[in-house]
């Protein structure tokens, strides 16, 4: 950090079980921070961002994160997704104090970071709203749980267990699929799923696998609900890939889909045209919503920035809004500050997931 | 061979007989393991022409089935009828593998196998760097050939017509490549080049030629299995069959004997039934989540240990010469 630049290490799966795009990522990862620099930046400082892709491997991200922070010098991490690549790389820059931000994953590994911070609710977090929506909204009973095997989501899965028992929901199957689950262990899954009878089927998996399974579902006459919560199932990739498979899956988003932000934040659209150029999309809005998070975090600690005075700020008990993340409020001891989602539906007629609800909480349903 | 065939047959005459009067979960999980692990199969079988023929384990295998798929969809995107796209993705494929043995296996023709094994995953590594630079890191969709899921249903499990396809094209292409080593003069001029190379030479056969052939040959099958399973994914991009698909074809491969072509098919199947059966019981996913990568590695360790040659592959020689 420079009196006049902020540089911040960002890291994604851009390759492996759960690519974004990766020239749409890689037009999009500093978009927020050109706009801002035109209307003066952040207390006089520019954002300059810097990117590795963690190839959804947790090492990797480590090397990554290690690289960015040792050799790039950045100021705080952003991990865009992935819970196993955000904890490993969380952990990391606890050691070296460097404050980490991501989108809400597992809590396990976690809770115990004095530099990390969650912009949105964490999977366990959205167990509670995602139960309301089955019970209340859907009014369904018979419900099955597909997590992915990696020890980072065991918590998650526990906790909506918990949460759709506690319910009076009857949880007809519960199973972990490897985290690069073969062929064969998807097709047996989506064969069990239809045995079993379930009517909505609870997913905690990576978008290449979740296609898979519903597609596998599908061949096999098997159209239940998919749902769940997240970050990367709610990309319109995996709308024009699952469609029609996935069917009217609903899942929670930290970031609203492209129906919804001229509403939020009407400078997102304009300032894709303007800076990238085309039809703006969702990954945008994601590292938008990320970004615009965390300039309202540096906005309020002012222009005296360190890390020691963006950690005192972060724990200080102020909300920070920036109206396409969900508000997020952090103590001294609470890292997951978020209390709302976006639900986003898919429609397969457009093949694309619309914005049903926006910043919902279980009382909404 | 044909005591390893006999207990072989009688093991998994047993294994299905389990299954098929365990009740319609088993019966199932033996369809799934059979409709899946065709695909492993097919991969597999390409695996094993270049072992069998130069004693290499090629890690660029699944990456001549990328190359496959990414040439069938850039040409079916650009119109190209699916017929016509598909031969553009066998074409390829032959030109990849075609490269990699003129410029990467016959220089090193001379060298250690374990330079070559390197040279062959080094191949990989550039092939799915290329894929990135060129076609960037994100999923891509290709149709199926045949598109029907719903015309054939075993034990109430749906098959489709794609996975009819593959089920099929293994079974064809085992039993052609298998007859091509043993009927055609090209075939046992194989075999004997890599028992002999040296009294091969003697005889007039050229090696350089065979690997050739060898190469092309194996680089056709693997762009066959990608072209044929990438459909059935929903899904592909750079390294699509070598991180979806390869190891557990180098399983089905290793289980079959490494040599043997009907091997491979039966190897497929086995690896499919063992991930297929571990993801259908109970006692597997409630108790053990992860045990499917577990039973395979005990299957593997079993193989390795109580017949090292493989459940197909000839007890008595080093196995090149078995079919």
């Amino acid at each position: 950090m420079t009196p006049t630049k902020i540089r911040i290490g960002v890291h994604a799966p851009v390759t492996g079980a759960a690519p974004f795009p990766e020239s749409t990522f890689e037009k999009s990862k500093d978009l927020y921070w050109k706009y801002l620099a035109e209307t003066g930046g952040v207390h006089g400082r520019n954002v300059e961002v810097v990117f590795r892709d963690d190839e959804f491997d947790p090492t990797k991200a480590v090397q990554g994160c290690r690289d960015m922070v040792e050799k790039e010098k950045v100021f705080a991490l952003i991990g865009v997704a992935g819970a196993d690549q955000i904890t490993a790389c969380a952990r990391y820059a606890e050691t070296r104090g460097v404050p980490y931000f991501s989108a809400g994953v597992n809590e396990d590994g976690l809770s115990d970071l004095n530099s990390y911070f969650a912009l949105s609710q964490t999977y366990s977090q959205q167990s509670d709203t995602l139960v309301s929506l089955i019970k209340n909204t859907m009014h369904v009973t018979n419900i099955a749980v597909v997590v992915a095997s990696n020890a980072a989501l065991n918590e998650a899965n526990k906790n909506f267990i918990y949460a759709a028992t506690q319910a009076g929901l009857h949880i007809v199957r519960a199973s972990r699929v490897a985290k690069t689950a073969s062929d064969a262990e998807l097709l047996a899954e989506a064969n069990q799923l239809k045995n079993s009878g379930a009517q909505a089927v609870y997913l905690l998996m990576a978008p290449v696998n979740f296609i898979k399974l519903a597609t596998n579902a599908q061949a096999q006459a098997y159209s239940p609900t998919w749902l769940g919560p997240g970050i990367t199932n709610g990309f319109q990739i995996v709308a024009q890939a699952g469609c029609p498979s996935i069917g009217s899956a609903k899942f929670l988003s930290p970031f609203p889909q492209l129906d919804a932000i001229d509403e939020l934040d009407p400078n997102y659209r304009n300032a894709y045209t303007r800076y990238i150029g085309g039809p703006a999309d969702d990954i945008g809005i994601l590292q938008w919503g990320l970004a615009k998070s965390l300039h309202q975090v540096l906005l309020a600690t002012g222009p005296d920035l360190s890390r020691q005075s963006l950690l005192a700020t972060l724990t200080s008990g102020q909300t920070f809004k920036s109206n396409v993340f969900p508000d997020v409020r952090y103590d001294g001891r609470i890292r997951f500050g978020a209390s709302r989602m976006h639900l986003l539906e898919a429609d397969c007629a457009t093949r694309s997931w619309k914005t049903a609800r926006r910043f919902v909480s279980r009382a909404d349903f | 061979m044909r005591k390893g065939l006999v207990t072989s047959i009688a093991l998994a005459a047993v294994a299905v007989g389990a299954l098929l009067v365990e009740g319609p979960r088993g019966r199932q999980s033996l369809v799934i393991g059979l409709v899946a692990g065709s695909g492993y199969g097919l991969v597999a079988l390409g695996l094993v022409l270049v072992y069998k023929s130069s004693g290499v384990f090629n890690f660029a295998q699944g990456e001549f089935g990328t190359i496959a798929v990414f040439a069938l969809w850039g040409a079916h995107s650009v119109g190209v009828p699916y017929g016509l796209a598909m031969i553009a993705g066998l074409v390829a494929a032959l030109a990849s593998g075609l490269a990699t043995e003129r410029f990467v296996v016959r220089p090193l023709r001379d060298a250690p196998r374990v330079t070559l094994l390197v040279a062959t995953a080094g191949v990989s590594l550039l092939a799915i760097g290329v894929e990135i630079w060129l076609g960037e890191a994100r999923l891509r969709f290709v149709a199926p050939a045949l598109g029907r899921f719903d015309r054939v249903s075993v034990f109430g499990f749906r098959v489709s017509d794609q996975r009819l396809l593959v089920i099929g094209t293994l079974a064809l292409l085992a039993v052609l490549v298998a007859l091509f080593f043993s009927r055609t003069n090209l075939g046992l001029g194989i075999l004997a080049q890599s028992e002999n190379p040296t009294a091969a030479e003697l005889m007039g056969i050229s090696a350089q030629r065979l690997s050739m052939y060898t190469w092309a040959a194996a680089a056709v099958l693997g762009g066959l299995g990608g072209i044929l399973t990438a459909p059935l994914a929903n899904g592909f991009g750079p390294g699509f069959v070598t991180l979806s698909t390869l190891i557990p074809a180098f399983t089905a491969a290793v289980l079959g004997g490494m040599t043997s072509l009907p091997g491979a098919f039966v190897g497929g199947i086995v690896v499919g039934v063992a991930e297929s059966v571990t993801t259908s019981y109970p006692v597997f996913t409630d108790h053990f989540p992860g045990s499917r990568s577990v039973v395979i590695f005990v299957l593997l360790v079993a193989v390795l240990t109580l017949r090292p040659e493989g459940l197909l592959a000839p007890r008595a020689t080093s196995g090149q010469g078995a079919l």
